[in-house]
């Protein structure tokens, strides 16, 4: 058993293990299916920048999957830091079947979809799945569905507001590209215990379409926070009054950020604000912002339907790109430096 | 001063662990520390299971510390910096009343009394880095620990539940030892009874033995099971059988008053999670999380509900996860009566739930399998089970040597002395000073069955020399003598040869510096005789070992030589010849039969045998020995083998014919020179031929004289009428007459026995041994 397989794959039967990857700018999070004795695998959006730390999927694909093709890549929305590498993984490793919201980018925008159509054009359509959350004759919600032995739950995009998408023009469409954002609830075990994954799905896609129409099922003990840590979960602009109206009816006990040390992002993700309003839903230590501590987080939910929530720092440590981006210091501090218990010698006579 | 503490002389240890206590992977975060007396520190783990919730701990780095581990207190609350400070001026020990009610018991296995946490130790020999257990280690197996009390999920850990420990209410003052009835299959539930055991400590601690059980099969049908093992009488004071209940009503009433036998109700159970206090527990585990089952399955101790019994004892029998059955035994005790009236049982239980409080009574699986678990894959027990091992002489050395062959298991050990002990014995032997001047083997085998219920012991006060081994050795028994006397042994020695019993000698010489150990097969290996005659020829394959002048018999009062030697040589001496006997016992091997064992290196010159290593020799027999001497070849010349057959070509009428033998022995070999005819008076019949014997002393002192005495009488030949060349009875018994009688002078007579097709066979007729056939080379 290589690294991969020990760290990804539970060592019991019927365990649903999601991996939040520390993947930089970006969004990369691997879901462990458990189906019967086996287990499937589902990449969601992919992010590969190469930056130290930062997961190297193909190589960690490699390991973990040795011959065996990828089970499943879904893309909650054609942004590049969510498809980014993913032709490279498919080259290498294979696909076998791919999950988008149908929100395909026209124009001189096409261009941040190429590599999701290339699989997707490889691949063929009969592979290729279209999700979408409530249909458009009635705007009824299409409920829970089956993968393996855990359920899932399309919250959006809901098939109206697509088509409303739709009849815009390129530029439009672009724009509202993250209100055409997947936003799926996956959910195991007798007492469910549910992780919710959010793309990039902002304040104004919650408030029009989802948290009114799907209040019932919002909650989610695990929630990846929407857009990298940014403030357009809450609100359009620094000190706007937040929507918070979601984040109430999701309950989080638990929410991870995919974000690099701000410092490094180019859009200072995650937000002060919005890791400020975070941390009114659940406490500091159980807010996990994957690039500060340059690790991964790992959530197991057992059959039964007990939920633990793990950091992980043997992934990075053995599939995370090794480049020197600056000289660091060292993140341990010196042992003998911390002990604060003798704070000064003492007076010692000699003769 | 005090001596200075373990931070005070380990402190880059010290230095480690106070860093890993505030940066470790397992979400402890430490309030504060001391180290004062004991390094404490005291904190919050942060558990991410469900909801997210913070357990104090309080960390408790004991004196002995890095070679004894961390201990972790679960907590209500955390502790102040100045009450952390206090207990840091404690005492280790005293950390666990002074936290009181302030220890959070989770009622989950692996929280022992005292509410700190099991470890699951390694147990490697010096692993890497000298097995310091370091807090991070330590932390993280407590955080798996709280995540298992949530989840219920197994912790890595043996097989065995071992939850008995982890029950806060325990009976201190009794146990119970399980034998293999309790773990019969086909029964559910019934009653058990127990017995105190004779082999109990003090007067504060009562063992008992599980003397029978009960149970109802699946059917409904009662199956009684009763312990008979060899030595009861040694185990238990009461046996119980189904009779005796009925019959002694009165008097085994008196003993359960007296808890000298202890009656209960046991059930078969799925599994036993965790630890329980109360009744109502009770019929959860009994409906396994069905109420109204469970009260259906309390119907056999209803009664004595009903009457608030003072105590009932309850037993819970489930499988473990080696599918191996586990018990754990309660005492239920009633704290106070209540006045229930008419009151329905059913609607009692919440009442007598507050009126019994509940306690775990240790016991122990007691099988002949499990109580010789610990020699698994140095001794196995079922090899030498069935093995007879006869110890002739019960002194320093014997009583030794029987004991590790009884711990060991070999099934049935004899013990043969007809000494007492004396109070001069006790310095040496396994028997102490309180059975003075009882019989030796009586006292050594009271001492092997207290060591040992499960194998047989025999006691024979007898002298050797009063007896035959056919007396006292069984045809397959090994005997080992002890007896370091050169009679008695040469004696056991003549014995054992004829009566075919394989026996080991172990002797201690200079004071227990040196000692040799022998064994003999007889006809395989040299025996005591051989030896003497390898000793008397001077030949080197024989080392001898001379006595230290220094070191002097001590009194050799009636012809019982007592010669010095202390313990630890003894015990040493007594170890390797039981080592040696239980490899024979098990393998077989008998490539070696002579060892030296030599602490002083008195056989430098030669430089074979270097001290503290065992010498091992295979030593053959002597060929002159009068007990297993053979002749390495039998030579027969032509002319003899040309006589016999035209003797018997010549014969008529299917009679038979014969002569005598002679010719010279030189070295080991036999030459048959001379075959002589019948001799004109002999008698012959067609199954019997009587010899003429004048005719045959004329040719023996002829051929004697004609030979310069070269020539001397060897044995017999003779004719079969029939295809068969084997010795009949009757010639076995004549070759008998002739090895002992003093007439002839050989006690080795040689037999030729020449068949109706011609063929000659040849067969050696030792005195007192069993004649075999031996092949020759005509010449």
């Amino acid at each position: 058993m290589n690294k991969a397989q020990e760290i990804i794959i539970p060592a019991e039967k019927g365990i649903f293990r999601t991996i939040f990857l520390n993947v930089g700018q970006g969004d990369s999070t691997l879901l462990v299916i458990p189906e019967g004795d086996n287990y499937k695998f589902m990449l969601v959006d992919c992010n590969i920048d190469e930056n130290k730390n930062e997961i190297d999927l193909v190589k960690m694909f490699k390991d973990l999957l040795g011959k065996e093709k990828l089970d499943y890549f879904l893309n909650t929305h054609p942004h590049k830091d969510h498809l980014e590498g993913i032709e490279d993984v498919h080259k290498e490793i294979g696909i076998k079947e791919v999950w988008h919201s149908g929100h395909k980018p026209k124009g001189k925008h096409s261009e941040e979809y190429k590599q999701l159509k290339s699989v997707i054009d490889d691949i063929g359509d009969k592979n290729v799945f279209e999700y979408s959350g409530s249909d458009s004759v009635n705007e009824l919600d299409k409920g829970e569905r089956i993968l393996g032995d855990i359920t899932y739950h399309v919250l959006a995009p809901a098939e109206h507001v697509c088509e409303d998408i739709e009849e815009g023009t390129a530029d439009e469409q672009y724009a509202r590209i993250h209100e055409y954002c997947g936003v799926i609830k996956f959910s195991y075990g007798n007492t469910p215990k549910s992780i919710l994954i959010t793309g990039d799905a902002e304040h104004d896609a919650w408030s029009n379409h989802i948290t009114e129409h799907h209040k019932k099922h919002l909650k989610s003990e695990v929630l990846s926070a929407s857009h990298h840590g940014s403030r357009t979960f809450f609100m359009e602009k620094e000190k706007d009054e937040p929507y918070t109206k979601h984040i109430e009816n999701i309950a989080p006990d638990y929410i991870i950020v995919s974000a690099p040390k701000q410092k490094d992002s180019p859009h200072d993700h995650p937000h002060d604000d919005a890791m400020q309003l975070y941390k009114e839903y659940v406490d500091e230590e159980n807010l996990f912002h994957l690039g500060e501590n340059d690790e991964c987080v790992i959530v197991d939910i057992d059959s039964a339907g007990n939920i633990s929530v793990n950091p992980d720092s043997e992934l990075v440590k053995h599939y995370g790109y090794k480049n020197e981006s600056k000289k660091e210091s060292s993140n341990s501090p010196s042992i003998t430096s911390t002990i604060s218990l003798n704070k000064s010698i003492d007076k010692k006579q000699f003769g | 001063m005090d001596s200075i503490e373990w931070f005070n002389r380990h402190k880059d240890l010290f230095a480690k662990e106070s860093f890993l206590l505030s940066n470790n992977k397992s979400n402890y975060k430490e309030d504060s520390n001391f180290a004062k007396k004991l390094f404490l520190s005291c904190g919050e783990i942060l558990i991410r299971v469900n909801k997210p919730k913070r357990y104090p701990l309080l960390i408790v780095y004991p004196s002995s510390f890095p070679y004894s581990r961390q201990k972790v207190y679960l907590l209500k609350n955390k502790l102040s910096s100045d009450q952390l400070e206090e207990l840091s001026l404690l005492n280790e020990h005293k950390i666990s009343t002074e936290l009181g009610n302030n220890i959070y018991y989770f009622d989950y296995k692996h929280q022992m009394r005292d509410g700190s946490l099991c470890y699951f130790q390694s147990d490697r020999e010096f692993d890497d880095d000298i097995s310091v257990f370091h807090i991070d280690e330590c932390l993280l197996q407590v955080k798996q620990w709280i995540e298992s009390t949530i989840t219920g999920k197994a912790l890595p850990e043996a097989p065995q539940e071992n939850l008995f420990l982890h029950f806060r209410k325990c009976e201190g003052d009794k146990e119970f030892l399980l034998p293999s009835i309790f773990y019969s299959p086909h029964m559910i539930e019934g009653q058990f009874y127990f017995s105190e055991s004779y082999f109990q400590s003090n007067a504060l601690f009562k063992n008992y033995v599980g003397v029978r059980i009960d149970g109802k099969n699946l059917k409904g049908k009662v199956i009684t099971q009763e312990f008979t093992v060899i030595n009861s009488r040694i185990l238990f004071a009461h046996p119980l059988s189904k009779n005796d209940y009925k019959k002694y009503k009165v008097v085994i009433d008196k003993f359960i008053q007296e808890e000298k036998i202890i009656i209960g109700k046991w059930w078969e159970i799925n599994i036993i999670n965790k630890p329980f206090s109360s009744l109502l527990e009770v019929i959860d585990i009994l409906g396994n999380g069905d109420y109204m089952q469970g009260l259906s399955r309390l119907e056999p101790i209803k009664n004595e509900l009903v009457k608030q019994a003072e105590t009932i004892y309850l037993g819970f029998r489930f499988k473990n996860k080696l599918g191996e059955y586990e018990w754990l035994f309660f005492k239920m005790k009633l704290r106070e009566k209540f006045d229930f009236g008419n009151t329905k049982f059913e609607t009692t239980i919440n009442i007598l739930n507050g009126l019994y409080e509940i306690s775990s009574v240790s016991s122990e699986k007691f099988t002949d399998e499990e109580f010789h678990k610990r020699n698994k894959g140095r001794v196995d027990r079922k090899n030498i089970k069935e093995k007879k091992v006869a110890i002739i002489g019960c002194g320093s050395l014997g009583s030794e040597i029987a004991d590790i062959l009884g711990k060991a298991g070999v099934g049935k050990l004899k013990l043969i002395d007809n000494e007492i002990i004396k109070a001069h014995n006790v310095i040496r032997h396994l028997v102490g000073l309180r059975l003075l001047n009882s019989s030796k083997v009586e006292t050594v085998k009271h001492i092997i069955e207290n060591h040992n219920p499960f194998i047989d012991v025999k006691s024979l006060p007898l002298n050797i020399l009063d007896s035959n081994t056919k007396d006292y050795l069984l045809p397959d028994e090994i005997g080992i003598s002890t007896i370091a006397d050169e009679n008695i042994e040469g004696y056991l020695n003549e014995n054992a040869i004829l009566s075919g019993n394989i026996i080991y000698y172990a002797r201690a010489l200079r004071g227990g510096k040196s000692a040799r150990i022998f064994r003999v097969i007889p006809g395989k290996d040299a025996c005591k005789n051989c030896l003497h005659l390898y000793l008397k020829e001077g030949n080197q394959i024989f080392k001898n070992i001379p006595t230290d002048d220094d070191l002097p018999t001590l009194s050799n009062e009636c012809n019982n030589p007592v010669r010095p030697g202390s313990a630890a040589d003894l015990k040493l001496i007594s170890s390797i010849t039981s080592k040696l006997i239980i490899e024979f016992l098990e393998k077989g091997d008998d490539s070696k039969n002579h060892w030296i064992w030599d602490t002083e290196n008195i056989f430098n010159v030669e430089g074979s045998i270097q001290p503290y290593i065992l010498h091992s020799d295979f030593i053959p027999p002597h060929h002159e020995c009068y007990l297993c001497g053979k002749f390495e070849n039998i030579f027969i010349k032509d002319s003899v083998v040309e006589l016999i057959k035209s003797e018997v070509k010549k014969t008529k009428n299917n009679y038979e014919t014969g002569g005598i033998l002679l010719g010279h022995v030189t070295e080991n070999n036999l030459y048959i020179n001379i075959a002589t005819d019948a001799g004109p008076n002999v008698i012959k019949s067609r199954s019997s031929y009587i010899r003429d014997d004048k005719y045959g002393q004329s040719r023996i002192d002829e051929e004697f004289i004609k030979s310069d005495g070269k020539n001397i009488y060897l044995g017999e030949w003779h004719s079969h009428p029939i295809a068969s060349n084997t010795p009949s009875s009757i010639d076995v018994k004549s070759m008998k007459e002739i090895s002992e009688s003093l007439l002839y002078n050989t006690s080795k007579p040689v037999l030729l026995i020449c068949s109706s097709k011609l063929d000659i066979a040849c067969t050696i007729h030792p005195v007192e041994r069993e004649y075999y056939s031996q092949n020759f080379i005509v010449k």
